[in-house]
Protein backbone atom coordinates (compact mmCIF):
# COMPACT_ATOMS: atom_id res chain seq x y z
CA UNK A 1 0.00 0.00 0.00
CA UNK A 2 1.23 3.38 -0.58
CA UNK A 3 2.52 5.42 1.76
CA UNK A 4 0.44 9.07 1.77
CA UNK A 5 2.24 12.12 1.23
CA UNK A 6 3.80 14.31 3.73
CA UNK A 7 1.24 17.28 3.33
CA UNK A 8 -1.85 14.40 4.03
CA UNK A 9 -0.04 13.82 7.23
CA UNK A 10 0.28 17.34 8.29
CA UNK A 11 -3.75 17.80 7.71
CA UNK A 12 -3.52 14.19 9.62
CA UNK A 13 -1.76 16.22 12.53
CA UNK A 14 -4.44 19.41 12.26
CA UNK A 15 -7.51 17.07 12.42
CA UNK A 16 -6.17 15.10 15.51
CA UNK A 17 -5.37 18.47 16.92
CA UNK A 18 -9.05 19.74 16.32
CA UNK A 19 -10.54 16.48 18.01
CA UNK A 20 -8.07 17.35 21.11
CA UNK A 21 -9.66 20.53 21.02
CA UNK A 22 -13.58 19.94 20.23
CA UNK A 23 -13.62 16.14 21.45
CA UNK A 24 -16.65 16.88 23.75
CA UNK A 25 -18.69 18.02 20.38
CA UNK A 26 -17.06 15.24 18.76
CA UNK A 27 -18.03 12.50 21.12
CA UNK A 28 -21.76 14.05 21.40
CA UNK A 29 -21.52 13.81 17.45
CA UNK A 30 -20.46 10.42 17.38
CA UNK A 31 -23.16 9.49 20.12
CA UNK A 32 -26.18 11.11 17.90
CA UNK A 33 -24.74 9.01 14.51
CA UNK A 34 -25.35 6.12 16.18
CA UNK A 35 -28.46 6.77 17.82
CA UNK A 36 -29.72 7.70 14.67
CA UNK A 37 -28.22 4.21 13.00
CA UNK A 38 -30.16 1.84 15.47
CA UNK A 39 -33.47 4.21 15.14
CA UNK A 40 -33.20 3.72 11.52
CA UNK A 41 -32.57 -0.12 11.84
CA UNK A 42 -34.82 -0.37 14.41
CA UNK A 43 -37.85 1.29 11.98
CA UNK A 44 -36.25 -0.82 9.09
CA UNK A 45 -37.25 -4.25 11.21
CA UNK A 46 -40.82 -2.31 12.43
CA UNK A 47 -41.05 -1.99 8.05
CA UNK A 48 -40.69 -5.60 7.97
CA UNK A 49 -43.08 -7.26 10.09
CA UNK A 50 -41.06 -7.63 13.45
CA UNK A 51 -42.94 -6.70 16.86
CA UNK A 52 -41.33 -3.16 17.69
CA UNK A 53 -40.39 -4.58 20.98
CA UNK A 54 -38.14 -7.71 19.12
CA UNK A 55 -37.04 -4.61 16.94
CA UNK A 56 -35.83 -3.03 19.88
CA UNK A 57 -33.39 -5.79 20.93
CA UNK A 58 -32.41 -6.65 17.58
CA UNK A 59 -31.47 -3.67 16.21
CA UNK A 60 -28.83 -3.13 19.03
CA UNK A 61 -27.96 -6.61 18.93
CA UNK A 62 -26.80 -6.17 15.15
CA UNK A 63 -25.71 -2.76 16.38
CA UNK A 64 -22.86 -4.31 19.16
CA UNK A 65 -21.13 -3.47 22.04
CA UNK A 66 -22.24 0.77 22.42
CA UNK A 67 -19.36 1.20 25.07
CA UNK A 68 -17.02 -1.23 23.50
CA UNK A 69 -17.59 0.97 19.59
CA UNK A 70 -17.23 4.51 21.48
CA UNK A 71 -14.27 3.77 22.76
CA UNK A 72 -12.97 2.54 19.63
CA UNK A 73 -13.92 5.33 17.49
CA UNK A 74 -12.18 7.68 20.18
CA UNK A 75 -9.46 5.61 19.64
CA UNK A 76 -9.36 6.62 16.11
CA UNK A 77 -8.56 10.33 17.24
CA UNK A 78 -5.15 9.13 18.66
CA UNK A 79 -6.54 10.20 22.12
CA UNK A 80 -6.57 7.14 24.52
CA UNK A 81 -3.18 8.50 25.71
CA UNK A 82 -4.44 11.54 26.95
CA UNK A 83 -7.56 10.00 28.95
CA UNK A 84 -4.97 7.82 30.14
CA UNK A 85 -2.60 10.38 31.02
CA UNK A 86 -5.60 12.22 32.60
CA UNK A 87 -6.49 8.88 34.58
CA UNK A 88 -3.09 8.10 35.69
CA UNK A 89 -2.84 11.76 37.22
CA UNK A 90 -6.37 11.75 39.32
CA UNK A 91 -5.49 8.21 40.22
CA UNK A 92 -1.69 10.16 42.02
CA UNK A 93 -3.60 13.09 43.06
CA UNK A 94 -6.08 11.04 45.08
CA UNK A 95 -3.52 8.72 46.72
CA UNK A 96 -1.14 11.56 47.70
CA UNK A 97 -3.98 13.49 49.20
CA UNK A 98 -5.09 10.16 51.47
CA UNK A 99 -1.64 10.49 52.62
CA UNK A 100 0.15 13.80 52.98
CA UNK A 101 2.91 13.01 55.33
CA UNK A 102 3.99 10.08 52.39
CA UNK A 103 3.43 12.90 49.60
CA UNK A 104 6.46 15.28 51.26
CA UNK A 105 8.27 12.90 52.29
CA UNK A 106 8.12 11.71 48.25
CA UNK A 107 8.34 15.17 47.34
CA UNK A 108 11.14 16.22 49.49
CA UNK A 109 13.41 13.59 48.53
CA UNK A 110 12.22 13.68 44.59
CA UNK A 111 13.08 17.43 44.96
CA UNK A 112 16.87 16.89 46.93
CA UNK A 113 17.68 14.39 44.21
CA UNK A 114 17.13 16.63 41.06
CA UNK A 115 18.76 19.21 43.02
CA UNK A 116 21.97 17.72 43.71
CA UNK A 117 21.83 15.83 40.31
CA UNK A 118 21.23 19.07 38.34
CA UNK A 119 24.22 20.52 40.86
CA UNK A 120 26.86 17.60 39.77
CA UNK A 121 25.81 17.94 35.86
CA UNK A 122 26.32 21.67 36.12
CA UNK A 123 29.53 21.10 37.51
CA UNK A 124 30.60 18.23 35.02
CA UNK A 125 29.08 20.05 31.97
CA UNK A 126 30.82 23.35 32.60
CA UNK A 127 34.52 21.24 33.58
CA UNK A 128 34.28 18.44 30.98
CA UNK A 129 31.40 18.73 28.50
CA UNK A 130 31.42 22.38 27.52
CA UNK A 131 34.62 23.22 25.33
CA UNK A 132 36.91 25.99 26.18
CA UNK A 133 35.64 29.60 24.84
CA UNK A 134 39.16 28.96 22.89
CA UNK A 135 40.42 28.35 19.45
CA UNK A 136 41.08 24.54 19.59
CA UNK A 137 40.57 24.36 23.06
CA UNK A 138 40.77 20.78 23.21
CA UNK A 139 44.52 20.84 22.40
CA UNK A 140 45.29 23.44 25.19
CA UNK A 141 47.31 22.10 27.86
CA UNK A 142 49.06 23.74 30.97
CA UNK A 143 52.75 22.93 31.94
CA UNK A 144 53.95 23.07 35.91
CA UNK A 145 57.37 23.41 36.83
CA UNK A 146 58.39 25.58 34.24
CA UNK A 147 59.96 28.54 34.83
CA UNK A 148 60.01 32.14 33.81
CA UNK A 149 63.28 34.02 33.43
CA UNK A 150 62.82 36.85 35.05
CA UNK A 151 65.69 39.76 35.49
CA UNK A 152 67.19 38.27 39.14
CA UNK A 153 66.89 41.17 41.29
CA UNK A 154 70.52 42.75 42.15
CA UNK A 155 72.78 40.29 44.18
CA UNK A 156 70.98 37.37 43.37
CA UNK A 157 72.18 34.57 40.77
CA UNK A 158 70.24 34.75 37.88
CA UNK A 159 67.62 31.03 37.81
CA UNK A 160 69.86 28.65 37.17
CA UNK A 161 69.18 25.71 34.41
CA UNK A 162 67.30 23.23 36.36
CA UNK A 163 64.05 24.17 34.96
CA UNK A 164 63.24 24.13 31.82
CA UNK A 165 62.14 27.69 30.91
CA UNK A 166 59.25 28.81 28.71
CA UNK A 167 61.56 29.88 25.57
CA UNK A 168 62.88 26.39 25.43
CA UNK A 169 59.66 24.74 25.81
CA UNK A 170 58.85 27.51 22.87
CA UNK A 171 61.22 25.77 21.07
CA UNK A 172 59.61 22.75 21.01
CA UNK A 173 57.94 23.30 17.58
CA UNK A 174 57.20 19.36 16.62
CA UNK A 175 55.03 19.57 20.64
CA UNK A 176 53.51 22.27 20.55
CA UNK A 177 52.37 25.17 18.20
CA UNK A 178 52.70 28.15 20.37
CA UNK A 179 53.22 28.74 24.05
CA UNK A 180 52.55 31.28 26.73
CA UNK A 181 52.70 31.70 30.32
CA UNK A 182 50.63 33.58 33.37
CA UNK A 183 50.92 34.05 36.24
CA UNK A 184 47.94 35.31 38.11
CA UNK A 185 47.93 37.09 41.30
CA UNK A 186 46.47 40.52 42.57
CA UNK A 187 47.27 44.11 42.98
CA UNK A 188 46.33 47.12 45.46
CA UNK A 189 44.54 49.82 43.84
CA UNK A 190 46.09 53.08 46.10
CA UNK A 191 43.53 55.25 45.00
CA UNK A 192 43.67 56.78 49.25
CA UNK A 193 39.87 57.86 48.54
CA UNK A 194 39.15 54.21 47.28
CA UNK A 195 41.66 51.79 47.65
CA UNK A 196 41.16 48.22 46.43
CA UNK A 197 42.25 44.71 45.50
CA UNK A 198 41.75 44.34 41.77
CA UNK A 199 42.81 40.42 40.11
CA UNK A 200 45.65 41.10 38.31
CA UNK A 201 47.89 39.04 35.71
CA UNK A 202 51.18 38.65 33.99
CA UNK A 203 51.19 37.37 30.84
CA UNK A 204 53.68 36.52 27.70
CA UNK A 205 53.81 38.83 24.82
CA UNK A 206 50.78 36.52 21.91
CA UNK A 207 49.13 34.99 24.83
CA UNK A 208 45.72 36.26 23.48
CA UNK A 209 46.66 35.31 20.08
CA UNK A 210 47.45 31.92 21.07
CA UNK A 211 43.66 31.38 22.66
CA UNK A 212 42.59 32.70 19.68
CA UNK A 213 41.13 35.68 21.95
CA UNK A 214 41.56 39.08 20.34
CA UNK A 215 41.17 42.30 22.43
CA UNK A 216 37.52 44.12 21.64
CA UNK A 217 39.40 47.20 21.58
CA UNK A 218 43.20 48.08 21.48
CA UNK A 219 45.56 45.79 20.25
CA UNK A 220 47.32 43.08 21.77
CA UNK A 221 50.92 43.01 23.26
CA UNK A 222 54.05 43.49 21.52
CA UNK A 223 56.79 41.72 21.50
CA UNK A 224 58.54 44.51 22.87
CA UNK A 225 56.41 44.52 25.58
CA UNK A 226 57.47 41.33 26.41
CA UNK A 227 61.02 41.96 26.99
CA UNK A 228 62.42 42.69 30.39
CA UNK A 229 62.47 46.47 30.96
CA UNK A 230 60.23 47.08 28.00
CA UNK A 231 57.16 49.30 27.78
CA UNK A 232 54.85 48.74 30.39
CA UNK A 233 50.93 47.92 29.07
CA UNK A 234 47.61 46.52 30.36
CA UNK A 235 44.63 45.05 28.74
CA UNK A 236 41.47 45.51 31.02
CA UNK A 237 38.77 43.06 31.12
CA UNK A 238 35.41 44.43 30.32
CA UNK A 239 33.52 44.58 33.29
CA UNK A 240 36.41 45.73 35.43
CA UNK A 241 35.12 48.95 37.14
CA UNK A 242 39.19 50.18 36.94
CA UNK A 243 38.59 52.65 33.88
CA UNK A 244 36.99 55.76 35.30
CA UNK B 1 -36.32 -12.38 3.10
CA UNK B 2 -34.82 -15.67 2.10
CA UNK B 3 -32.90 -16.91 5.09
CA UNK B 4 -28.66 -17.02 3.04
CA UNK B 5 -25.62 -17.76 4.52
CA UNK B 6 -24.43 -14.32 5.84
CA UNK B 7 -20.42 -13.77 6.18
CA UNK B 8 -18.61 -11.30 8.05
CA UNK B 9 -16.58 -8.87 6.47
CA UNK B 10 -12.98 -10.46 6.09
CA UNK B 11 -10.70 -8.68 8.54
CA UNK B 12 -9.23 -5.59 7.08
CA UNK B 13 -11.70 -5.05 4.31
CA UNK B 14 -13.75 -2.83 5.95
CA UNK B 15 -12.31 0.23 5.21
CA UNK B 16 -12.37 0.10 1.57
CA UNK B 17 -15.32 -1.54 1.09
CA UNK B 18 -16.53 1.71 2.69
CA UNK B 19 -14.23 3.41 0.53
CA UNK B 20 -15.66 2.10 -2.38
CA UNK B 21 -19.16 2.62 -1.15
CA UNK B 22 -18.46 6.73 -1.03
CA UNK B 23 -17.11 6.46 -4.63
CA UNK B 24 -20.68 7.22 -5.17
CA UNK B 25 -22.01 10.54 -6.59
CA UNK B 26 -24.50 11.34 -3.55
CA UNK B 27 -23.21 11.47 0.15
CA UNK B 28 -24.34 8.34 2.67
CA UNK B 29 -24.80 8.45 6.44
CA UNK B 30 -24.12 5.88 8.40
CA UNK B 31 -26.71 3.44 8.28
CA UNK B 32 -27.41 3.92 4.20
CA UNK B 33 -23.68 2.94 4.22
CA UNK B 34 -24.08 -0.55 5.84
CA UNK B 35 -27.50 -0.76 3.57
CA UNK B 36 -25.53 -0.33 0.62
CA UNK B 37 -22.76 -2.78 1.58
CA UNK B 38 -25.40 -5.62 2.24
CA UNK B 39 -27.25 -4.90 -0.89
CA UNK B 40 -24.64 -5.12 -2.99
CA UNK B 41 -22.95 -7.94 -2.07
CA UNK B 42 -26.71 -9.74 -2.40
CA UNK B 43 -26.88 -9.70 1.10
CA UNK B 44 -23.63 -12.56 1.60
CA UNK B 45 -21.75 -9.74 3.50
CA UNK B 46 -22.94 -8.57 6.95
CA UNK B 47 -21.78 -5.52 8.02
CA UNK B 48 -21.09 -5.52 12.29
CA UNK B 49 -22.61 -2.38 12.11
CA UNK B 50 -21.27 -0.86 15.05
CA UNK B 51 -17.89 -1.45 13.78
CA UNK B 52 -18.86 1.26 10.72
CA UNK B 53 -18.40 3.91 13.14
CA UNK B 54 -14.84 3.72 14.04
CA UNK B 55 -14.08 2.71 10.63
CA UNK B 56 -15.75 6.26 9.97
CA UNK B 57 -13.63 8.51 12.42
CA UNK B 58 -10.70 6.59 11.13
CA UNK B 59 -11.05 7.43 7.27
CA UNK B 60 -11.88 10.69 8.83
CA UNK B 61 -8.89 11.48 10.38
CA UNK B 62 -7.25 10.02 7.45
CA UNK B 63 -8.13 12.81 5.70
CA UNK B 64 -10.08 10.30 2.85
CA UNK B 65 -13.53 11.02 4.02
CA UNK B 66 -15.16 14.20 5.04
CA UNK B 67 -18.47 14.15 6.89
CA UNK B 68 -20.93 17.18 6.90
CA UNK B 69 -24.36 17.63 8.91
CA UNK B 70 -27.61 17.69 6.76
CA UNK B 71 -31.29 16.25 7.38
CA UNK B 72 -32.58 12.92 6.44
CA UNK B 73 -35.57 12.57 4.11
CA UNK B 74 -37.42 12.66 7.44
CA UNK B 75 -35.66 15.26 8.81
CA UNK B 76 -33.46 13.57 11.46
CA UNK B 77 -29.81 15.34 11.65
CA UNK B 78 -27.23 12.63 10.21
CA UNK B 79 -24.04 13.24 9.08
CA UNK B 80 -23.29 12.72 5.36
CA UNK B 81 -19.94 11.25 4.19
CA UNK B 82 -18.10 11.64 1.05
CA UNK B 83 -14.80 10.65 -0.93
CA UNK B 84 -12.01 12.87 -0.60
CA UNK B 85 -9.14 13.45 -3.77
CA UNK B 86 -6.77 11.71 -1.19
CA UNK B 87 -9.54 8.87 -0.36
CA UNK B 88 -9.97 8.26 -4.10
CA UNK B 89 -6.19 7.45 -4.33
CA UNK B 90 -6.53 5.42 -1.70
CA UNK B 91 -9.40 3.30 -2.23
CA UNK B 92 -7.32 2.88 -5.96
CA UNK B 93 -4.86 1.59 -4.41
CA UNK B 94 -6.26 -0.46 -1.67
CA UNK B 95 -8.58 -2.21 -4.57
CA UNK B 96 -5.57 -2.88 -7.18
CA UNK B 97 -3.08 -4.66 -3.65
CA UNK B 98 -6.51 -6.39 -2.87
CA UNK B 99 -6.98 -7.85 -6.19
CA UNK B 100 -3.23 -8.55 -5.76
CA UNK B 101 -3.78 -10.94 -3.09
CA UNK B 102 -6.94 -12.37 -4.04
CA UNK B 103 -5.27 -13.43 -7.31
CA UNK B 104 -2.95 -15.40 -5.59
CA UNK B 105 -4.98 -16.83 -3.26
CA UNK B 106 -7.23 -17.96 -6.28
CA UNK B 107 -4.30 -19.44 -7.62
CA UNK B 108 -3.62 -21.51 -4.52
CA UNK B 109 -6.84 -22.90 -4.86
CA UNK B 110 -7.62 -23.75 -7.85
CA UNK B 111 -6.55 -27.37 -8.61
CA UNK B 112 -3.41 -27.43 -10.84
Amino acid sequence: MPRHDAPSRLGELARRARYLVFRGRASAELEEEMRLHVALREARLVERGASPMDAHYAARRRFGNWTNLQQRSRDAWGLAWLDEALADVRFALRRLRARPGFALTTILVAALGVGATTAVFSAIDAALIRPLPFSHGDELVTLTDVGVSMEPAPGEPRNGPHYPDVTDVARMHDLFSGVGAFAAGGLNMDDPSHPRRVNAGVVTAHFFSLLGVSPERGREFTDDEGRPHGPRAVILSAPSGVVR
Amino acid sequence: MAPTAREEIPPGTLDMLILKTLASPHELHGFEIAEAIETRSADVLRVEEGSLYPALQRLLIKGWISGQWGRTAENRRARYYRLTAAGRKQLEAEVSAYRRVSLAIDRILSPA
